[in-house]
């Protein structure tokens, strides 16, 4: 009851903002919710697919296309999007996401995180699809920045990227207004 | 279902759109580089230094360049790191 009318009148008083930090006690109770929510059978399920040089290009280029915009092409999460959901998208390199197992990776792909940013995928991806990214996610703290890199051609580009691209190549070829 | 994904979709588009326009780009000439600081003059007219780090890539259209690639007047576009502090990726251009 006093822990109730505590967060209510903290609400009250500071609003909910996803800026803030998220209190250890908000961090520890979406984890456990997160890792209730995956059945044990897939919990310790490992990935059927072995890691071949093939399946992880197709996860690489199917995470830049679906998951890089809050993710990172490197996975560490630093991202306009990624650094302001609530909570944050994760750094993917640390303990906290590779010390899930390959069944907690997947379902967290397939079903998504409630009250989080993470959305299910189940209804467009393969099953294939999110057992090659789970590989990938266990590639990404092995991956080098120039590898990181070349990702960026394969990120969606929006109509106003698109026209910043061509303003660079135009500038750098010599074009463009110079003072 | 299908009308609430298109427009999650479309919002996460445009909130894209306008964070990657907060994202800050330098375009210049390269003045003079000293140790980890490189000296822009920028198309605004104005001087502009910029940090270099270990971790700052270097690219000539889709081509690996070096830090020795940036010689007085040669043109540049430079992404800084999401915190403005130091350059992330230095494109380089002609002379």
């Amino acid at each position: 009851m006093v822990g109730g009318i505590a967060v209510v009148g903290s609400l009250l008083v500071h609003g909910i903002s996803t800026r803030e930090e998220p209190t250890h006690a908000e961090v520890a109770i979406a984890r456990m919710l997160r890792h209730f929510a995956v059945p044990a059978k897939l919990r310790a399920m490992k990935n059927p697919i072995a890691v071949s040089p093939a399946a992880l290009q197709e996860a690489r280029e199917h995470f830049a296309d679906h998951c890089a915009q809050c993710h990172g092409n490197d996975g560490r999460g630093q991202t306009e999007m990624g650094r302001s959901l609530d909570p944050k998208a994760p750094d993917m390199t640390l303990a906290e996401t590779q010390d899930l197992s390959d069944g907690e990776l997947f379902a967290i792909i397939r079903n998504g995180v409630r009250l989080t940013g993470m959305p299910g995928w189940a209804g467009d991806h393969t099953v294939a699809d999110d057992w090659k990214l789970v590989l990938f996610i266990r590639h990404v703290p092995h991956m080098t920045k120039e590898e990181a890199e070349s990702m960026k051609a394969l990120n969606p580009v929006s109509p106003m990227e698109m026209r910043e691209q061509q303003e660079e190549r135009d500038f750098l070829n010599g074009g463009g207004a110079h003072e | 279902m299908r009308q609430t994904i298109a427009l999650v979709f479309a919002f996460l588009l445009a909130a894209s759109a306008y964070a990657h326009a907060g994202h800050h780009h330098v375009f210049g000439t390269v003045k003079q580089l000293r140790g980890d600081a490189l000296l822009v003059h920028t198309k605004e007219g104005t001087d502009a230094t910029v940090a270099l780090t270990k971790a700052t890539l270097y690219k000539r259209g889709d081509a690996a360049a070096t830090r020795a690639d940036l010689v007085e007047g040669v043109r540049v576009v430079i992404d800084m790191t999401t915190d403005g502090k130091t350059a992330e990726t230095v494109k380089i251009g002609t002379k």
